[in-house]
């Protein structure tokens, strides 16, 4: 009995779903291609009992993995497995679903056609996507969806069936019409249709920061247009095929094929390292090392993200703050890469939350980081 | 949306053309019998390694030969163009004598096998059974209580096995109406809402009333039997299907690629034709069976129980069946098909094309995987016989 398909992602059945997407969704395979495997040298150390937190609350390692719901963590100091542990099922050749961690991949692709002159962030929408001069994008640029400022209307609210995210979890495939809902409502079938519905703004373009999902998706069907080539395609040719995978990755896909670019990728934890050692590396001849700086460089404040207040987005990554510049890709239910240039480390946690998100788990996670980071330094 | 992207070059229609409703017809299954995981959700067998073969070398001069099908004489190069042939592998001797892919078939990738996979289904029924775990005279109800009640109440899991069970189901594959219809929506082949009250792969089988006359005696090819096999041999072993493939018959053969299995909206394995897999790694399961349960020295199969499944069908049940017409003196068993022709070769098939032929006399393994237009085509079901009957003496 697999769950249920309205609740898949919820808890306890997100615990079982996260490693097993391809079992409950239609997905694209994003093939590692046939070269080698670019192994990852091993300079264990056993982190278990290295305190991550102190006071009232004090905690060690593996006491706050336990705590987060973790399936899978990974650390990589300056390119070596320094600590590895998988919980809950989870095996090295797993799967497993990172949500809005896809957004920094596609965005990553996007910076290396950007590199080569297939695409220009600089360019408007519409000069990809003519058919969204009738939708709020219109006037907007490329730029301007990287970062998640264009002026488009749309509720990332989770919960609310009717919200812009709802109607993307059912135009995405991943859940059926709720039962209950109004008969009447036009639900949009596939995210091309879901994206041609959105006619609205709410602020100029490029005023503000607001976190919207289907940002990315705008920025996939650009890439597609501008390439001829589909999503998993391109990620697997110009990333999964460079960094070495142990194993072919995949995206859920829509039924119109549409890979979902704002949170379907699935791959395993060591994958995500090598994709994280890749930005690390500064780009590693892979990603132009101009579009890290960039990603890099966001604009601080207001307020980004409770959980690193100095924090910034930019690219489809959040930057931690403006000192370290360390970069992170995050999706709901505990998914993170960060990627730190100061002590040359890329941790990967997967989790399954049993909530979309979890501040005190987010602020845990980024200190047991540091004491990680220093305990190594 | 697309203008003239690479895929639309490559097959001539858009990916966003490819629809539930429409995966199966021609042109769009020339794409879709390679990529059945976009459109249907599917649990994987792990291969042992996620490693990719070396290329296969051609056929060499085989494909400029001609051969004498029934449609007149053609070169198997124009034989496999002609029946819409994916890709097509010969073994002889266990060896390699080479591979075709058609232009639009990604070499060492994976197809649906279709109904093959009752055949590899039964693989894990034998299996079990030469561990104890699994009694083919049993009745159904020892592993499916709830079947009590239904068409197979009062049959046994050799009934199963053999497709003698008489059950008031029709394969009518073309008739959206028919209960058949609802059998495919409930294994999400076709459209479904997969909503909290859609019909799923085993309430529906458990819905199926029993046919004419009595258990035993005529061959009748329906396919829930095969599902309800799938689920026989989970509740047998304790394992999901998938992972039972795996532990069973992967990972003993040393698959080279992970294969797929299509699942319904509760995770049940659509045992009787949702396997997609590399000719490859098919012509590995032929010459297992060939080879009398021996894989390069590994002993996966008991000896009897694959002569029994080459040799044991019930002649007189096969006679009065669906199918005498194409094998006069075949016969079934285990869910593969003995043709009756000089030699014994025996046989696993799909529709839309797909075979896996092994022929022991000849010590020759085929595997022709197609996009034929047609669920069921009896004038290339012949053909495709005559020339694997050809190929096996030439070879």
């Amino acid at each position: 009995m697999v769950p249920p398909r309205l609740d898949w992602d919820r808890p306890p059945w997100n615990r079982w779903a996260f490693q097993h997407i391809r079992e409950l969704l239609p997905t694209a395979e994003v093939w590692r291609g046939e070269g080698p495997v670019r192994e990852l040298p091993r300079n264990e150390r056993n982190l278990d009992d290295l305190p991550v937190a102190e006071g009232a609350g004090a905690q060690t390692l593996a006491g706050h993995l336990d705590e987060t719901y973790t399936d899978g963590f990974l650390v990589l100091r300056k390119g070596a497995v320094v600590y590895e542990r998988y919980f809950n099922g989870m095996t090295p050749r797993t799967l497993h679903l990172s949500q809005s961690v896809a957004k920094s991949v596609t965005a990553t692709v996007f910076g290396i056609l950007a590199g080569r002159g297939i695409i220009d962030p600089a360019a408007p929408v519409t000069r990809y996507l003519p058919e969204l001069e009738q939708t709020g994008w219109r006037g907007a640029t490329l730029q301007h969806v990287l970062d998640m400022r264009s002026g488009v209307r749309f509720s990332e609210e989770y919960a609310n069936p009717y919200s812009e995210m709802g109607q993307v979890d059912v135009a995405a495939g991943w859940k059926p019409i709720p039962p209950g809902t109004d008969p009447a409502f036009k639900w949009p079938t596939h995210m091309w249709e879901m994206i041609l519905g959105l006619s609205e703004t709410e602020r100029p373009h490029g005023a503000e920061f607001v976190y919207r999902s289907i940002e990315t998706d705008v920025l996939a069907f650009a890439m597609e247009r501008a390439t001829g080539k589909r999503l998993p395609q391109l990620v697997s040719e110009e990333l999964w095929q460079k960094i070495g995978a142990e194993e072919s990755a995949c995206f859920t896909v829509d039924s119109a094929g549409y890979a979902l670019a704002d949170g379907g990728f699935n791959a395993t934890l060591r994958d995500y390292a090598r994709f994280g050692q890749l930005i690390l590396d500064n780009g590693g001849g892979v990603v132009p090392p101009d579009w890290i700086e960039a990603t890099r460089t966001g604009i601080h404040g207001p307020l980004y993200s409770k959980s690193f207040p100095t924090g910034s987005y930019k690219n489809q990554f959040w930057i931690e703050d403006a000192h370290s510049r360390s970069l992170m890709c995050r999706g709901v239910f505990g998914q993170l890469i960060h990627i730190n240039w100061d002590h040359q480390m890329v941790v990967v946690k997967l989790s399954t939350y049993p909530d979309f998100t979890n501040h005190d788990y987010s602020v845990g996670t980024l200190r047991a980081i540091h004491a990680i980071a220093d305990a190594l330094a | 949306m697309t203008a003239q992207t690479a895929f639309a070059r490559q097959f001539g229609f858009a990916r966003s053309d490819v629809t539930l409703e429409n995966w199966r017809t021609h042109p769009y299954n020339r794409w879709a019998f390679q990529h059945v995981g976009e459109l249907v959700p599917s649990a994987e067998i792990a291969a042992p390694t996620d490693a990719p073969e070396a290329p296969a070398g051609d056929l060499g001069a085989l494909l400029g030969e001609t051969v004498v099908t029934g449609a007149g004489s053609e070169t198997v190069a124009a034989f496999f163009e002609r029946t819409h042939t994916d890709a097509f592998v010969a073994l002889k001797g266990g060896k390699v004598v080479g591979e075709y892919n058609a232009p639009h078939m990604a070499p060492g990738g994976r197809h649906i096998i279709f109904s093959i996979s009752k055949s590899l289904t039964a693989i894990l029924a034998g299996s079990l059974q030469a561990d104890g775990l699994l009694d083919p005279t049993a009745p159904v109800t020892r592993y499916i209580p709830e079947a009590e009640g239904t068409a197979f109440a009062d049959a046994t899991v050799q009934h199963v096995l053999d497709m003698t069970s008489t059950i008031d189901f029709e394969e009518l594959y073309l008739d959206p109406e028919s209960a058949f219809a609802r059998y495919r929506r409930a294994t999400l082949w076709n459209p479904n809402t997969n909503g909290p009250d859609s019909e799923k792969l085993l309430s529906f089988i458990m819905t199926i009333g029993k046919g004419a006359g009595e258990h035993g005696e005529v061959f009748r090819y329906r396919s829930p039997n095969s599902d309800l096999l799938g689920v026989i041999v989970e509740r047998a072993s304790g394992l999901r299907y998938a992972d039972l493939m795996v532990e069973r018959l992967w990972t003993p053969l040393g698959a080279k690629r992970g294969g797929r299995i299509t699942v319904d909206g509760e995770g049940t394995a659509r045992a009787a034709g949702g396997i997609s897999v590399t000719v490859r790694d098919l012509a590995r399961v032929g010459e297992l069976m060939r080879c009398g349960g021996v894989y390069e020295g590994r002993r996966i199969l008991p000896e009897s129980w694959v002569k029994d499944t080459a040799t044991g069908g019930d002649r007189e049940a096969w006679k009065k069946g669906d199918f005498a017409f194409l094998m006069p003196n075949g016969s079934y068993r285990n869910k593969w098909y003995q043709t009756g022709f000089e030699g014994e070769p025996y046989c696993g098939i799909g529709i839309h094309g797909q075979w896996l032929y092994v022929d022991p006399a000849n010590e020759v393994v085929l595997v022709k995987i197609a996009s034929q237009p047609l669920p069921v085509d009896d004038e290339l079901d012949k053909q495709n016989l005559a020339f694997f009957h050809e190929v096996s003496k030439r070879l």
